[in-house]
């Protein structure tokens, strides 16, 4: 019964939040903000009009920077949601009613994480609509070619002994090399994607590649020679690999006019793509880590929001935000310190101890930082790439559940500390 | 100075109560309140006077649990003020409104009533009887924004009376009201006083205070300098007083006459005067003796049933 009445008045926080933003204008600013990246980044960002480059920039600009804007409004509004409140006294009426600091924190949080699931329903949505259009209007009318673009595929690279380190690979005119894939279940059709490097580097001319695909009881799969441009991504299809658990691939330099070698430097050089899911689904599951990752900046925003006033608490989470977004040059001052482009050189001794000080710190910083790059859906989107449902639950445990808890322990400990009846200045 | 306590468990008790307000180094900047000792009993009107500065909105707010003492001993209603249980017995209206200006007075009530876990179909009755009791019915739907100060006075005590509390913290009750309101709001409080609720008020309407509170505490920079029952302070025992029906000017003087020979004094004689505030109402009663203008917190005398507790809810879970 206690609890029933506790959920009870969290929801009515959360109500009152939902309308308290919506009130002023938050909200109205958000969906504006959102339609506004939608629809007029494409105008401003231009590919090459192909249905692959309308793809790219709607889920890497457009996405990118709604995940940005989206970051940004969840960490202001938290650090909004209880400083305005103190601000203008509304918390002294409710810090007297029979409501725990912890009650009102998390009414708040879920008020703003109801309003951000809309928003991102509103974004994914309107996205998702605005590149069908695109697509229709650049002219890929065919569906084929529509359902290509939008196939998730998962990467499987080649077989390597346990333990081994992938070797770069090197074919010299005339010669072959051969590589082996495990293919994890069977699939009707799939997609060899390769890029490599011309030896010398600067050969810029097409290199006629043989490329062979086989079963494991060597039945021909593919066999085709392909005229095929350095440094560029290039794939060929292959048709029912599902005739075999083990898919092996044979490539073979086939020129004889120029002694060209051909370099394949790391394991993502040649990678079997399968499709594994439709784009809709693979979307969704990005936009589900993205409500982890806003959930956790919520909460952050919320945390600096208790400790000070709506100014400080907007420019505390701001700076929060920024470190957290440079988790990658935080950990790289955590490895190097201070001097990243000289790591060998000697310093006098007290430029050392501050160095390894500030290593001590960073490192500090590095440790508690959450793992966003982990969860990030644009290093997956973009490319096609599938996203683990398990990742997308992971994300929401670390990210929504953990980071998140920490926080709000935090937050309610600190608003019970706080004193809210202090006279204003 | 104390005198005559009731014998019964103080609801709100202070010992050597301190509060120091400190800057942002912790260093102490001012002794708002220092070492103030008083209890506050079941069903007794309790006044906090002072001038301004003299720490009694800040020793409400450590009743509230807005402040935390810096130092002494205080109990609300046998419990830390910042105990949840202590809270949901207790209702406060702030000196200034501190609403949602974008929620109706119906919602306002709703919400904070909702806050106390009270069942919907209560809260909507109460909400509904508090509205009426406070004239604010024909404005249940408008916006909190668009009120004015007499309005938002009322609404704010409404909802410090959603919960039915035990004890009612009052900052400036009056404050904003004409005096048909600030009449009505003294009525509520010796009704809700007379159910055994306990109100603590800080005014510094002193006529208000003498109309409704049984003891004050008068406060001067930080220290209470007189506690106790205002009856006592305010009689003058030296002197005496008889009052009788307007006779003829024979039988008048005949009595002064009786009186001089046996006191051995000069008597004087006059006639009562009402106060201002009586003269005013009744004027103002008979100009408009059908249409009554929704101005006070007792619309048409009427205080909200579940307040004075003869019509109690069936449903009444707080």
């Amino acid at each position: 019964m206690n609890r029933l009445k506790s959920f009870s008045k969290i929801v009515a926080v959360a109500a009152l939040t939902i309308r308290t933003a919506i009130n002023s204008r938050v909200f109205l600013i958000s969906v504006a903000t959102i339609a506004a990246v939608i629809i007029g980044l494409p105008f401003v960002i231009k590919g090459d009009g192909t249905p692959e480059s309308i793809f790219y920039i709607f889920i890497n600009y457009s996405l990118g920077i709604l995940i940005m804007v989206l970051s940004l409004l969840a960490t202001w509004c938290g650090a909004g949601a209880i400083s305005l409140e103190m601000d203008n006294r509304r918390m002294q009426l409710l810090a007297v009613k029979p409501l725990r600091p912890v009650e009102i924190w998390t009414g708040k949080l879920l008020g703003l994480m109801i309003m951000n699931v809309v928003l991102l329903v509103f974004a994914g949505t309107l996205l998702y609509a605005t590149l069908q259009w695109s697509l229709a209007s650049a002219g890929t009318s065919g569906r084929d070619l529509r359902r290509e673009i939008m196939t998730v595929y998962r990467p499987v690279t080649p077989v390597k002994a346990p333990g081994t380190a992938y070797k770069p690979v090197a074919i010299d005119p005339g010669q072959n090399r051969q590589w082996s894939f495990d293919m994890p279940e069977a699939r009707t059709k799939a997609l060899v994607k390769y890029r490599f490097f011309p030896s010398p580097f600067a050969h810029q001319s097409p290199v006629p590649l043989t490329w062979r695909a086989s079963t494991e009881k060597g039945e021909s799969l593919f066999s085709n020679t392909i005229a095929s441009s350095p440094h560029m991504n290039l794939s060929f299809r292959l048709v029912k690999p599902a005739a075999t658990r083990l898919l092996k691939l044979e490539c073979l330099n086939a020129q004889t006019s120029s002694a060209v070698t051909v370099f394949f430097p790391s394991e993502n050089s040649l990678q079997v793509e399968i499709p594994e899911s439709n784009f809709e689904t693979n979307l969704a599951r990005g936009l589900f880590m993205v409500l982890a990752r806003l959930c956790f900046f919520t909460s952050l925003g919320m945390l600096a929001g208790t400790m000070f006033s709506f100014p400080v608490a907007s420019f505390v989470s701001m700076a929060l935000l920024l470190v957290v977004f440079s988790g990658g040059f935080v950990r790289q001052l955590a490895e190097s310190g201070l001097w990243i482009a000289s790591p060998g050189q000697e310093h006098s001794l007290p430029l050392a101890v501050l160095n390894e000080a500030v290593r001590g710190v960073f490192r500090f910083i590095a440790a508690v930082l959450p793992p966003l790059d982990r969860f990030d859906p644009l290093a997956f989107l973009p490319n096609g790439l599938l996203i683990p449902i398990g990742l997308s639950g992971q994300a929401l445990l670390v990210l929504g559940v953990l980071y998140s808890s920490i926080l709000i322990v935090a937050g309610a400990l600190c608003l019970s500390r706080r004193e809210v009846g202090l006279p204003q200045s | 100075m104390e005198k005559k306590l009731p014998i019964s468990e103080p609801i709100v008790q202070a010992g050597g109560l301190t509060k120091i307000f400190r800057d942002f180094w912790h260093r102490p900047v001012v002794r708002a309140v220092n070492a103030i000792d008083f209890e506050v009993f079941p069903g007794e009107v309790f006044g906090f006077l002072g001038p301004n500065g003299s720490g009694k909105s800040t020793t409400l707010r450590m009743i509230l649990g807005l402040l935390k003492p810096t130092a002494g001993e205080l109990r609300v209603l046998g419990s830390s003020p910042h105990d949840v249980k202590a809270k949901a017995g207790i209702g406060y209206l702030p000196e200034e409104s501190c609403l949602y200006s974008f929620l109706t007075a119906s919602e306002t009530l709703m919400f904070y009533g909702s806050l106390f876990g009270i069942a919907q179909d209560t809260l909507r009755e109460r909400s509904q009887q508090l509205l009426e009791m406070t004239g604010l019915q024909y404005a249940a739907q408008r916006r909190i924004g668009e009120f004015s100060k007499g309005m938002l006075r009322r609404i704010g005590l409404a909802q410090a009376l959603i919960n039915d509390p035990d004890l009612i913290i009052l900052d400036e009750p009056t404050a904003g009201l004409d005096p048909i309101g600030c009449r009505q709001v003294k009525d509520l409080i010796l009704t809700l006083a007379a159910r055994g609720k306990t109100v603590i008020i800080s005014s510094h309407l002193l006529a208000d205070v003498e109309n409704v509170c049984r003891r004050v505490a008068i406060m001067n920079n930080g220290n209470i300098i007189v506690h106790g029952c205002l009856a006592e302070f305010l009689e003058n025992t030296s002197m005496c007083r008889f009052t009788l029906e307007t006779k003829s000017e024979d039988e008048i003087k005949a009595i002064l006459d009786f009186i001089a020979r046996q006191s051995g004094q000069k008597v004087q004689m006059d006639h009562p005067r009402k106060t201002l505030e009586q003269f005013f109402i009744e004027t103002v009663e008979k100009a408009l003796p059908t249409a009554k203008t929704p101005t006070g917190v007792a619309y048409a005398e009427k205080i909200a049933p579940f307040l004075t507790g003869k019509n109690r809810l069936k449903n009444n879970n707080v």
